[in-house]
C-alpha cells in the first residue's frame, strides 16, 4: 500500500513493522512508531472530521495534546474510545477509527448546508436567540439539536477494563520530559532525591524526539538516549511516559493518568487499561512546554492549515510531509524551521509570508540562503480551497498589522503553515490558584507567583532556546532537590532569534464581520467576528465571552484558542492583554477516564463487606442476606418450597413454641473499664447505672445534646469497675467514637478506658421456652436454674469447654440466653449448640424473625422505628430517664425546652389494622381525615409494619401526634394505590404485655 | 504459632478464597501469622504503671509514637499516647493477660483480649512496594516506614496497623469482619505479580456473593 506523503528515509518509525489500520471504513498502513495522525498524513489523508457548529470539513492542525479537530471514535462496541486525538493515539495494528461527526460521510456532510446557508445567521447564542419561542417548545427544539451537536459516542454497555491507582511520594516531582524536563530530573536524581519524572508521550523527549540540532557535539537524539538510560539506571527515579499530569493540587499533590494498554489495542489488553496515579511531592517542576499559536486569518480551519512546528515534528519524527507545495506564514523566525525542513524533505516551499517589515534573524538569512522566498511585510488574509488548500491569498500589511495596505495576490499551494508565536502550557501552574501573567517581550501568558513549592524550566517560562531549557532546567532540578546548581554548560549552536511580532488577527480586505470566517477556536467553532459580537452585545469580562461563544470550551480547554481570543477581546475592549487576562484554567488539563477515578472500587471492591466468624455455616443453610451497615447478617433462612412469610411464620413460632438461634455478633461492643467507668455511663445514658452490681445487665438509651434517641443497648457490669457495652449494629463505631470524644475532650479527668471488642466475641441468641434445655447440655459449670439465674443475669462459664460470658438478656420477650464466646471458637460453638437442639428443632433465624418478636413486644429499633427527632419521652421511654442522678447525662437539658416538653409531639404508639389480614406498608403516611382535600394533613408515619403469626393479625408501629392521648382512636393511611387502610392506635406491647415469658 | 485451623480453632482468614501454593516466582508473598492479642492501655507518665508492665514482659513499653518494640516472646505496638497492642504466643494470652492484671492491680489501667478481632497478615516479595502503592496512601517506602515502626492507616477501604519487619516484609493487622474484604482487594491487586499464601492453613473457599 503506497504511504505518498512518507519519505523513505529518517524518523523515529519502523519501517519493518507495517501496522494495517482502518479510517472511515477504509484500510490503510502506517509503520510501528507512527501516531493515527502521523499515518493518515502519510497516507495523504486529511479530511478528518467535520466542525462542531458549521460542520466545515476540518483537518489535522497540530502534533499533539493541542489539536483541536482531530477527534476521532476509537474501536466499536463496549471498548469503543470517544473522542482522543488522532494525533495522541499511537497506531495498533487492526485500529478502527472513525471520524466522530459528519453524515452521512465526512466527505459530503448534509449538515454542512446548513452550517453554509445558515452560516452567516449562525452567530453566538444562535440557539437561544432562534429557539426561545414558544418557551414551552424548547425540550422539543432541544431533542434535534443535540443530536446534530456533540463529538463522538460512548458506549452504552458496561466498560470490561480494568484501572487501577497507585499512591506515591517524591522529593521532586518533574513534569514533561522535554529537555528542561530530562535535565532536572538529571540533576534531581543525581542528587539522590526520589524522583518521578512523568510524561505524556510514549517516548521521553519531548521537542528532542524531533529535534535536528547538536547538543555538545551529539544529535539531540544521542543526548537523549544516553540522558534516558543514566535516569533509567537510578534506582530513585521513576519514569512514567503514556502519562498526562492532569491536574495540581494543594499540598503538591498531583493526579496523572497513565495509558498502559490503549496504544496495545483492545484485543491485546490484559490487565489495567488505565491507571490514576496519586502523587504527592515535596517540590514541582513544571517542565510543560509550550504550545504553537495559529493565525487567524480567514479559512484558516480548511485542512492543509496547520502549525509548523507540527508540519517539522511530522517530517523529522514520522517522515512524513503533509503537502507537496508549502506556503509559511509566521510572525517569528521558528516559521523559518518548517521551510527548511520541507525542502530538506525534497518538497516545495512557495514562500515565507513573515508579517514583519523586518526578517534578518538567522533562521531567516538560512531560508534565503537555501534559495526560499522570502515576503516580508505580508499576510496570508484568506485561505482557498473547498474540501482542501489549493491556494492561498496574501496580501501587503501595515506595520502593526491590522491594516491591509496594498493588492492581494493568490499563490497556489496545498500546505499552509503558520507561527503565530509561543504560548507556555501554563495550565499545571493555574490549577494551583496563580493567575498566568501576560509577557510583552515574550508574547505569552507566563506562570504567576508560585503558590507552593513550584519551579519552572523551559518553554513554560519562556526559555525557547534548546540550550536555555537544558541549563534551567538543570538549575531547577538541583534547586528543587535542595543541592547547589551545577556548572554545567550546553553548547547547542547559535540559536539566537530575531523579536517576534505580536500578532493575534490577521486583517482582511473585507470587515471582521464580512470576511470569510477567522477561525479562533477550532474545536467550538469560535470565530473572530463572533468575539467581536459578544463584546458589541454587552458581554465584557473574559468569562462571560467565554460562555457565550464557547471558546475554550470541549476536550480542548482553549490550548491553542485561548491567547488569540483574549487578544482579540481586548482590542475590541480598548484594554490591554494583561487587563483582559484569562479563563480560569481547572483540572483536567485532558480528557480522564470515569473509569481511572473508580479505580478498582467497584463491583465487589465498591464497599467493604464484613461477616461473622459464622457466615459460612449461614451460607451452606441457605440463608437470604441483609445489609445492616456494612454487615451481612442472616435475614430468613428459608426452607425449600417456602416463601419468605412461610418461613418468618416457621421461625418465629418456633422462637415462641421450643427455641431458635440468632447470631447476634454484629451487635457493637465496647469493654469500659476504670475507676470511674460508672460514673461515665451516668453521664453517657439516661439511666441511673450506680447500683448495678456485678453480675448484672441493665438497658440503657443513649441521646445527643439535643436530646433525641441516639443508641441504645444492654451493658453488663463484669466487676465493680469493669463494664460491657453493647451498641447498634450500625451504630458501634459512631459511640465508639462519641465515648472518647466526650471522655477526651470534656471529662479527661475521669479515669476510663474503651477498647472495641466488636470482632473478639461472637453472640449468639438462645432463644424459647427451651433454650435452657438446650444450653444445658453444653454447659456443665453455671447453674442455668431460674431461681440462680434470673432474668438480666451475666455470668461467666464454659460452652461447649470454651470460656464464655452468658447473659440472661431478651430481645423477644422470651426465656433467653445471649452466649457469648471469642470469634475464633465461635463456628465450633455455633455448631455444637446446633447439634444440643436438634431434639427441640433448634430453629436458626434472622434479622427479619427478630423484627417481628421484638415488635410483637413493643422494643424500639434506633434507627428504624427513631429517627433523629424523637426523645425518650416521644418513644413513650420516660421510665428509663433518670430525674435523680448528681451530675446530669448527655441530652438531659434539652427535655426541658418547650419544644420538647410539647403534649402534641408525633409520638411513638402501636396501630392495630382494623383489617386483620391487612399490613400497612412501612412508611405510609397517617391522616386524620381520610376524606380531607389534598394536601391533607399528616400527622405522622408508619415506622414498623408484620405479619405476626403469634397474634393472627398485622401489627405496626407509627409515629402519630399527640399519640399517647389518642388511644384507641382511628387513624388512616392512604396508599398510593389508592386504598386506605384504617388502623387503632394502641399500645405498642402486643404480646404478653406483663412479660412473664421472658421471667420463666 | 499454631496452625490457624483445628477442631475448636478457625482463625480470621480460614475462610478466605485463598489456596497455599508453593509457588516461587510470585511477586507477593502472604501468611496469616497467628497470635495472641492484648490492648494495653495505661498512662504511660505514670511510672508504677511502667514497671509493672515491665516486671511481666521484661521489656520496656514503646513511648515514642509510631515505635515498637520486641522481645524473643513478645512485640509491642505504640498505639497512642495510652494505647499498645501485645501479642503473645497463641494460647498465652488468657495468662499473659492474668498476669499484667495482677501487676497493674489498683492502678488505672485496662488489659484486654482481642486475640479473635483482628488478624495478623505477614506480606512480602519483590512487588510487595507497588502493591503496597496500591492499597496504601501512606508512604510506605524503607526511608520512611523503617523497621520497627508501626503506622495505623488504611488498607484500600478498611482500617490496617502496619509494621516493617526486620527482614523487609511487612505486618498488617486487619479486622477479623474486614478479612474477607481485605483479602479480595489483595488478591485483586496483587493479580499481575502473582500471590503466593503460605502456612497458612485454608480448609475451604468462601462465599461472598450473596442473592
Amino acid at each position: 500500500m503506497s504511504q505518498p506523503n512518507r519519505l523513505s528515509v529518517g524518523g523515529r518509525i519502523d519501517r519493518s513493522k507495517p501496522i494495517e489500520f482502518s479510517f472511515n471504513k477504509r484500510s490503510y498502513e502506517g509503520y510501528a512508531g507512527d501516531t493515527l495522525a502521523s499515518a493518515l498524513l502519510a497516507n495523504g489523508v486529511n479530511l478528518v472530521g467535520r466542525s462542531f457548529k458549521y460542520s466545515r470539513p476540518r483537518g489535522i492542525m497540530g502534533h499533539g495534546a493541542e489539536e483541536a479537530n482531530a477527534l476521532m471514535q476509537l474501536g466499536q462496541g463496549a471498548v469503543t474510545v470517544p473522542n482522543p486525538k488522532a494525533t495522541q493515539v499511537e497506531l495498533y495494528s487492526g485500529m478502527v477509527a472513525t471520524s466522530t461527526n459528519g453524515w452521512p460521510s465526512v466527505e459530503f456532510d448534509l449538515m454542512a448546508w446548513l452550517g453554509k446557508l445558515g452560516g452567516p445567521f449562525m452567530p453566538p447564542g444562535f440557539y437561544y436567540k432562534t429557539f426561545m419561542f414558544p418557551q414551552a417548545w424548547w425540550l422539543r427544539y432541544e431533542k434535534f439539536i443535540r443530536k446534530a451537536a456533540g463529538f463522538g459516542h460512548i458506549s452504552q454497555q458496561p466498560d470490561p477494563d480494568i484501572y487501577d491507582k497507585l499512591n506515591h511520594y517524591c522529593d521532586v516531582m518533574v513534569i514533561g520530559a522535554g529537555p528542561a524536563g530530562i535535565s532536572a530530573a538529571l540533576e534531581a536524581g543525581r542528587n539522590g532525591k526520589r524522583v518521578i519524572l512523568a510524561d505524556e508521550q510514549c517516548e521521553l523527549g519531548g521537542s528532542l524526539l524531533a529535534s535536528q540540532q547538536n547538543i555538545n557535539g551529539a544529535s539531540a537524539s544521542d543526548w537523549l538516549g544516553t540522558a534516558v538510560t543514566e535516569l533509567a539506571s537510578m534506582a530513585n527515579v521513576v519514569l512514567l511516559s503514556r502519562t498526562t499530569v492532569f491536574g495540581y493540587y494543594d499540598h503538591n499533590f498531583l493526579a496523572a493518568l497513565e495509558q498502559r494498554t490503549d496504544h496495545l489495542g483492545p484485543t491485546a489488553v490484559k490487565g489495567t487499561r488505565q491507571r490514576l496515579h496519586r502523587i504527592r511531592a515535596k517540590a514541582v517542576v513544571l517542565a510543560t512546554g509550550a504550545i504553537e499559536r495559529p493565525l487567524v486569518f480567514g479559512n484558516n480551519d480548511l485542512p492543509g492549515v496547520m502549525l509548523a512546528q507540527s508540519v517539522s515534528a511530522y517530517i523529522n519524527r514520522y517522515a512524513v510531509v503533509p503537502g507537496e507545495r508549502a506556503l509559511i506564514m509566521t510572525s517569528n523566525d521558528s516559521g523559518y524551521q518548517a521551510a527548511l525542513d520541507i525542502q530538506s524533505a525534497g518538497r516545495t516551499v512557495v514562500a515565507v509570508v513573515d508579517c514583519r517589515y523586518h526578517a534578518e534573524g538567522r533562521l531567516a538569512q538560512m531560508a534565503r540562503a537555501a534559495g526560499i522566498e522570502v515576503i516580508t511585510g505580508h499576510g496570508v488574509i484568506e485561505a482557498c480551497g473547498s474540501h482542501s488548500v489549493t491556494g492561498a491569498v496574501i496580501a501587503p500589511l501595515d506595520q502593526a498589522g491590522d491594516q491591509i495596505t496594498g493588492a492581494q495576490r493568490s499563490v497556489s499551494c496545498d500546505l499552509i503553515a503558520m507561527a503565530g508565536g509561543w504560548s507556555p502550557v501554563v495550565h499545571l501552574s493555574c490549577h494551583t490558584g496563580s493567575r498566568p501573567v501576560w509577557d510583552e517581550q515574550l508574547i505569552g501568558f507566563v506562570p504567576g507567583p508560585n503558590v507552593q513549592q513550584q519551579y519552572c524550566a523551559g518553554a513554560v517560562v519562556g526559555h525557547y532556546t534548546l540550550a536555555h531549557a537544558l541549563s534551567g532546567g538543570a538549575a531547577v532540578g538541583a534547586e528543587a532537590a535542595g543541592a547547589k546548581v551545577p556548572e554545567i554548560h550546553f553548547d547547542c549552536g547559535d540559536e539566537t532569534e530575531a523579536q517576534a511580532q505580536a500578532l493575534f488577527l490577521i486583517p482582511h480586505s473585507k470587515s471582521v464581520s464580512r470576511a470569510p470566517k477567522q477561525f479562533v477556536d477550532f474545536q467550538n467553532d469560535v470565530t473572530a467576528a463572533g468575539i467581536e459580537l459578544a463584546i458589541r452585545e454587552g458581554y465584557e469580562s473574559i468569562e462571560h465571552i467565554k460562555r457565550y461563544t464557547a471558546m475554550g470550551f470541549g476536550t480542548d480547554q482553549g490550548k491553542t484558542a485561548n491567547v488569540n481570543g483574549v487578544a482579540i477581546a481586548a482590542k475590541a475592549l480598548h484594554q490591554s492583554i494583561q487587563a483582559t487576562g484569562t479563563t480560569i484554567f481547572r483540572p483536567a488539563y485532558t480528557p480522564v477516564t470515569f473509569g481511572a477515578l473508580a479505580g478498582r472500587d467497584v463491583g465487589s471492591l465498591f464497599d467493604p463487606a464484613r461477616y461473622t466468624a459464622t457466615h459460612q455455616w449461614h451460607v451452606a443453610q441457605g440463608a437470604k442476606f441483609e445489609n445492616v451497615g456494612q454487615w451481612k447478617r442472616p435475614w430468613y433462612f428459608p426452607k425449600a418450597g417456602e416463601t419468605m412469610q412461610q418461613t418468618l411464620n416457621r421461625e418465629c413460632l418456633a422462637v415462641r413454641n421450643s427455641v431458635g438461634i440468632m447470631d447476634a455478633s454484629t451487635l457493637g461492643k465496647i469493654d469500659i473499664q476504670g475507676t470511674d467507668a460508672r460514673e461515665f455511663l451516668n453521664r453517657i445514658y439516661t439511666n441511673d447505672w450506680s447500683n448495678l452490681k456485678p453480675g448484672k445487665c441493665r438497658y440503657g438509651l443513649m441521646l445527643k445534646e439535643d436530646g433525641m434517641v441516639f443508641d441504645d443497648g444492654v451493658t453488663t457490669c463484669l466487676s465493680e469497675n469493669h463494664f460491657l457495652m453493647t451498641t447498634t449494629t450500625g451504630g458501634a463505631a459512631e459511640v465508639l467514637a462519641w465515648l472518647e470524644l466526650w471522655q477526651q475532650t470534656e471529662w479527661p479527668e475521669l479515669e476510663v478506658y474503651f477498647t472495641s471488642v466488636t470482632d473478639h466475641w461472637v453472640t449468639y441468641s438462645l432463644v424459647g421456652p427451651n433454650s435452657r434445655k438446650v444450653l444445658e447440655q453444653l454447659c456443665n459449670d453455671v447453674d442455668l436454674s431460674a431461681e440462680a439465674f434470673k432474668f438480666m443475669d451475666y455470668k461467666a462459664g464454659t460452652v461447649a469447654g470454651i470460656p464464655a460470658r452468658i447473659c440472661r438478656i431478651s430481645f423477644t420477650g422470651e426465656l433467653s440466653f445471649e452466649v457469648n464466646v471469642p470469634a475464633n471458637q465461635g463456628h465450633f460453638v455455633w455448631q455444637q449448640i446446633i447439634a444440643a437442639g436438634e431434639a427441640y428443632d433448634i430453629t436458626p433465624y434472622g434479622t427479619e424473625s427478630m423484627h417481628i418478636l421484638r415488635a410483637e413486644k413493643g422494643y424500639i429499633i434506633v434507627g428504624q422505628d427513631t429517627d433523629g427527632s424523637l426523645t425518650p419521652q416521644d418513644c413513650g421511654m420516660d421510665w428509663i430517664v433518670s430525674k435523680t442522678k448528681a451530675f446530669s447525662f448527655i441530652g438531659q437539658r434539652s427535655l426541658h425546652r418547650s419544644d420538647t416538653a410539647r403534649s402534641d409531639r408525633k409520638q411513638l404508639v402501636g396501630l392495630k389494622p382494623k383489617d386483620p389480614a391487612a399490613i400497612i406498608p412501612e412508611g405510609s403516611q397517617i391522616v386524620m381525615d381520610p376524606n380531607q382535600q389534598i394536601p391533607m394533613d399528616m400527622v405522622g408515619h408508619v415506622t414498623s409494619s408484620y405479619w405476626s403469626v403469634c397474634l393472627d393479625h398485622g401489627i405496626a408501629m407509627g409515629t402519630v401526634k399527640a399519640g399517647f392521648s389518642r388511644m384507641g382512636e382511628t387513624v388512616y393511611c392512604p396508599l398510593v394505590d389508592g386504598r386506605t387502610l384504617a388502623a387503632e392506635i394502641c399500645s405498642p406491647v402486643f404480646y404478653d404485655p406483663n412479660g412473664e415469658r421472658h421471667h420463666d | 504459632m499454631i496452625k490457624c485451623h483445628s477442631e475448636t480453632i478457625r482463625t480470621p482468614l480460614c475462610d478466605a478464597v485463598l489456596a497455599i501454593t508453593s509457588d516461587t516466582n510470585a511477586g507477593i508473598y502472604m501468611r496469616e501469622n497467628t497470635f495472641g492479642h492484648l490492648n494495653l492501655r495505661g498512662n504511660p507518665t505514670d511510672k508504677a504503671f511502667l514497671s509493672s508492665i515491665e516486671t511481666v514482659l521484661a521489656l520496656n513499653l514503646p513511648l515514642i509514637p509510631c515505635s515498637s518494640v520486641r522481645s524473643d516472646v513478645f512485640s509491642v505496638y505504640w498505639l497512642g499516647p495510652s494505647d499498645w497492642l501485645l501479642m503473645v504466643p497463641i494460647g498465652t494470652e488468657s495468662q499473659v493477660a492474668a498476669d499484667l492484671r495482677d501487676s497493674l492491680m489498683g492502678q488505672h489501667s485496662a488489659v484486654v483480649d482481642i486475640s479473635s478481632a483482628q488478624a495478623l497478615v505477614n506480606l512480602s516479595g519483590v512487588k510487595l512496594p507497588e502493591l503496597l502503592q496500591k492499597a496504601i496512601v501512606y508512604d510506605c517506602d524503607p526511608t520512611h516506614l523503617p523497621v520497627g515502626k508501626v503506622v495505623q492507616t488504611t488498607f484500600a477501604k478498611t482500617g490496617v496497623t502496619l509494621c516493617r519487619c526486620e527482614d523487609g516484609s511487612i505486618d498488617l493487622i486487619i479486622c477479623r469482619s474486614f478479612s474477607d474484604y481485605f483479602t479480595l482487594w489483595l488478591r485483586d491487586a496483587s493479580a499481575e505479580y502473582g500471590l503466593a499464601v503460605v502456612d497458612a492453613c485454608l480448609s475451604r473457599p468462601k462465599v461472598s456473593a450473596q442473592t
